[in-house]
């Protein structure tokens, strides 16, 4: 009951600084489950983590996420160039979703704001289908230099 | 077993609630949670206002003139060298010591007057994610000089912009400015961000006495921030040359008033220790200053205090240039447990003020002559020590205190000593989850800057400016409204006040505070923002005491929408009625593919502009607009 008390009053501390603002961490590693959970459509999906950080606090709040090796999972994050090219890649940075021809989509920042792009040849190339709420975050390939920059408000090119 | 029960109870309650969540809803939560100004917010640094990267772009803020014009409980009006001052409700447009602007943890206040305005009254915001402006006395976690106001500027981490941006902006009355800002990461622990701007401000002139009074103003700023593992290293640069309005015409109507300032500084900042409790800054801080001033010696002649005479001698031609150097060192650590955190410091801080030419001409009984008045500025440095702590303790899950205590001693050329503390208690309580209350009490002092010590007749007698003070402010946040009220009292003692035989210490006034601000958040990009305020002060009102502004920030698909009425009531300046102002600004965002925008803002659309008054002997007051009726047009590319 007094290790209740102590982490009871722990998270109030914590709370506190952040009135009533979420984790930022944890309102990420919702939003990389539900996408990953939707890309593979599994209840527990193997992941690899290639090069990122976020490996510490994917183990620490996800119930779906399981960690793996490249070779045993069901897709890669990764925020540097992978040497598996037979696996789906959700990219962490522009830079890997240009490089990297098996990177479906990405998750990353740009002019200030959160991200999210899928490439259609792409998901059809490993037969991904996203559902339908998806579909303003889909974009071709050759339209990804003309990405656009808004997540929430965003316009797929195939709309301009 | 029931423990157990109530567990997956809520384990099932947070898996059926993330259910919920669609794809936009959760980008929507992740944009706002992960929010820098969640990050940089400080609670007792005191009674905050947060503009926020999306404000900052809906409102099409490309100024920091943009967002002070309609703050709370202030007026943000251009002074005698045209130079836009905040000043509190019901005070004269002077030159106030006691706001300080930090660009990220910077202070970038000018050396000689301790005002931050001079060059950055029209600091552009391209280079800026978000603002913070804490309302209050005394904060001393930021180990600086005393304020009753810090606002704060937030430079854009790189390692979201990711991108090069630039935009070009022209205006009805033929000013202009273009920026290219860019940042990005180079590695993984090692990015920049550079920002350069370049612009020009076109004001109306007036006249007064059938002279032009003019205050264009033409400016330059960069800055280049690099962020290495740890260390941040920044550079930056400011140049404005201004027609100075009345500058130090005796009447209202100079013959010649321009200034013109450059402000330099690096810093570098460490932190240190596998938690980063541990800070380092030190910093080197420049700034050049020109100015010429000519004024008819029959027409009054111009105000240099020193020599100004009336009966014997009057000055009618002034030309200034000065050096001034800043030197700052800064260690602070900070010690964190469960519900206490204490952060303890200490710096040292080095100003230089090098008068290089103080010439004037002057009309005396004999003849005319000529001199420089650089033999009565004697008091030409300062050396500040400073000791600061600040503890913030959760006394339970609903109650939180601040304790701050700050020793600040001057050392002072040619000057006594200061010996002063600012001392601080504040206190957080959640009444329910939706409500909470913040107040403090404070202590607190302002010294003299050195344009005031050069100011007075007899500088060592010019006291420090004592306050103390009380504020509260009630937080009801529901739904999607947030309802704030708050409450300040301050009693200033000693005050530093410019009269026509320079600058004395004045009695005290108190003063009440009132506020009310109410949001209503429609949805993550459309809200609705009223606040109304009230000053009570004993003494005249120069300014404004009441207003308040309604503000409506919309963002649809390709279009952004933002308007604000800004109302500040009416006055009597001696036999003169100044009429209450609707200042109406509307801003439209066209977006074509999300990284080419177009933008048109209307500013002082009912060309009611709230005005600033200017005085001059004898027995002159001028008025005259704040802002301009104009219309910006521009552009934004983003690569």
């Amino acid at each position: 009951m007094k290790t209740l008390k102590i982490l009871l009053a722990f998270i109030l501390v914590i709370s506190f600084k952040a009135l009533s603002q979420e984790d930022p961490i944890q309102v990420e590693v919702r939003l990389l489950e539900k996408v990953l959970s939707d890309i593979t459509q599994k209840q527990l999906i193997y992941v690899c983590i290639y090069g990122s950080e976020k490996i510490q606090y994917i183990q620490k709040y996800c119930t779906k996420i399981h960690i793996t090796n490249c070779e045993k999972a069901d897709i890669i994050i990764a925020d540097k160039e992978v040497p598996y090219n037979d696996k789906p890649v959700v990219a962490l940075n522009e830079e890997i979703l240009k490089k990297l021809k098996n990177a479906i989509g990405g998750l990353y920042w740009k002019k200030g704001r959160p991200q999210l792009i899928f490439l259609e040849d792409r998901l059809k190339k490993f037969d991904i289908q996203l559902p339908s709420e998806y579909n303003r975050f889909i974009i071709k390939s050759e339209n990804l230099s003309q990405k656009f920059i808004y997540n929430t408000n965003a316009i797929t090119i195939a709309e301009i | 077993m029931k423990k157990v029960v109530v567990l997956l109870a809520s384990i099932f309650i947070i898996n059926t609630t993330f259910a919920q969540e669609d794809i936009t809803t959760l980008l929507d939560k992740y944009e706002e949670a992960a929010d820098l100004s969640n990050r940089t917010k400080v609670e007792s640094l005191g009674h905050y206002i947060t503009i926020t990267r999306k404000d900052l772009e809906i409102m099409q803020a490309n100024t920091l003139s943009d967002i002070l014009k309609s703050l709370k409980l202030h007026s943000y009006i251009p002074n005698t060298f045209g130079v836009y001052q905040l000043i509190a409700a019901g005070l004269p447009a002077g030159l106030n010591t006691s706001y300080r602007l930090f660009i990220d943890d910077h202070e970038v206040s000018s050396i000689h007057t301790d005002n931050p305005f001079l060059l950055y009254d029209n600091y552009p915001l391209d280079a800026i994610d978000h603002i913070e402006i804490y309302l209050g006395a005394g904060a001393v976690r930021i180990g600086n000089e005393p304020s009753i106001l810090i606002i704060k500027l937030y430079t854009k981490d790189p390692k979201r912009e990711n991108s090069t941006t630039i935009k070009g902006l022209l205006d009805t009355r033929k000013g202009y400015s273009y920026s290219f800002t860019d940042a990005r990461p180079i590695k993984e622990n090692i990015s920049y961000l550079v920002s350069i701007y370049k612009g020009y401000n076109n004001y109306k002139t007036y006249h007064y006495n059938n002279n032009p009074l003019n205050r264009d103003s033409q400016s330059v700023f960069g800055i280049f921030k690099l962020n290495y593992y740890d260390t941040q290293l920044t550079f930056n640069f400011a140049r404005v040359n201004r027609d100075a309005f009345k500058g130090l015409a005796v009447d209202i109507s100079p013959d010649i008033s321009n200034t013109q300032s450059q402000d330099f500084y690096i810093s570098l900042t460490q932190k240190l220790l596998e938690d980063k409790s541990l800070t380092f800054n030190i910093s080197y801080d420049y700034n050049e200053r020109k100015g010429e001033f000519e004024n008819k010696f029959n027409e009054g002649g111009i105000f240099v205090l020193p020599v100004y005479n009336p009966s014997s001698l009057i000055p009618y031609y002034y030309y200034e240039k000065r050096n001034l150097k800043k030197y700052i060192f800064y260690i602070s650590k900070e010690f964190k447990t469960d519900n206490n955190a204490l952060l303890i410091g200490a710096s040292y801080k080095i100003k230089q003020n090098d008068v290089e030419k103080a010439d004037y001409k002057a009309f005396t009984l004999s003849g005319f002559t000529s001199g420089s008045i650089k033999d009565f500025l004697k008091f030409n440095r300062i050396d500040l020590y400073t000791v600061f702590a600040e503890n913030q303790y959760n006394v339970n899950e609903k109650n939180l205190i601040f304790l701050s205590l700050k020793y600040d001693y001057y050392r002072r050329e040619n000057l006594p000593d200061i010996k002063e503390f600012i001392a601080r208690i504040g206190h957080t309580s959640f009444i329910t989850h939706n409500l909470y209350i913040k107040s403090f009490i404070t202590k607190t002092y302002i010294p003299p800057s050195f344009y005031e010590l050069e100011q007075s007749q007899n500088p060592k007698d010019l006291k420090v400016e004592k306050m103390k003070g009380f504020s509260s402010e009630i937080v009801y946040e529901k739904d999607k409204s947030i309802l704030k009220l708050f409450y300040g009292y301050t009693y200033a003692k000693d005050l530093i006040y410019f009269t026509p035989n320079g600058t004395i210490n004045w009695r005290g006034i108190p003063s009440h505070l009132l506020d009310f601000e109410y949001t209503y958040k429609i949805t993550p990009d459309n809200k609705i923002v009223f606040d109304i305020f009230k000053t009570f002060i004993q003494s005249s009102k120069m300014s404004s005491t009441f207003g308040g502004s309604i503000k409506s920030f919309n963002s649809f698909d390709r279009l952004d929408l933002y308007g604000e009425l800004i109302y500040r009531n009416g006055f009597e300046v001696f036999d003169k009625k100044i009429n209450s102002t609707y200042n109406l600004n509307i801003g439209l965002i066209y977006n074509f593919d999300r990284n080419l925008s177009i933008r048109a803002k209307g500013e002082n659309l009912l060309n009611s502009s709230y005005k600033t008054v200017l005085f001059g002997y004898p027995n002159q007051v001028g008025i005259f607009d704040a802002y301009d009726r104009k219309l910006t047009i521009g552009i934004e590319k983003v690569f």
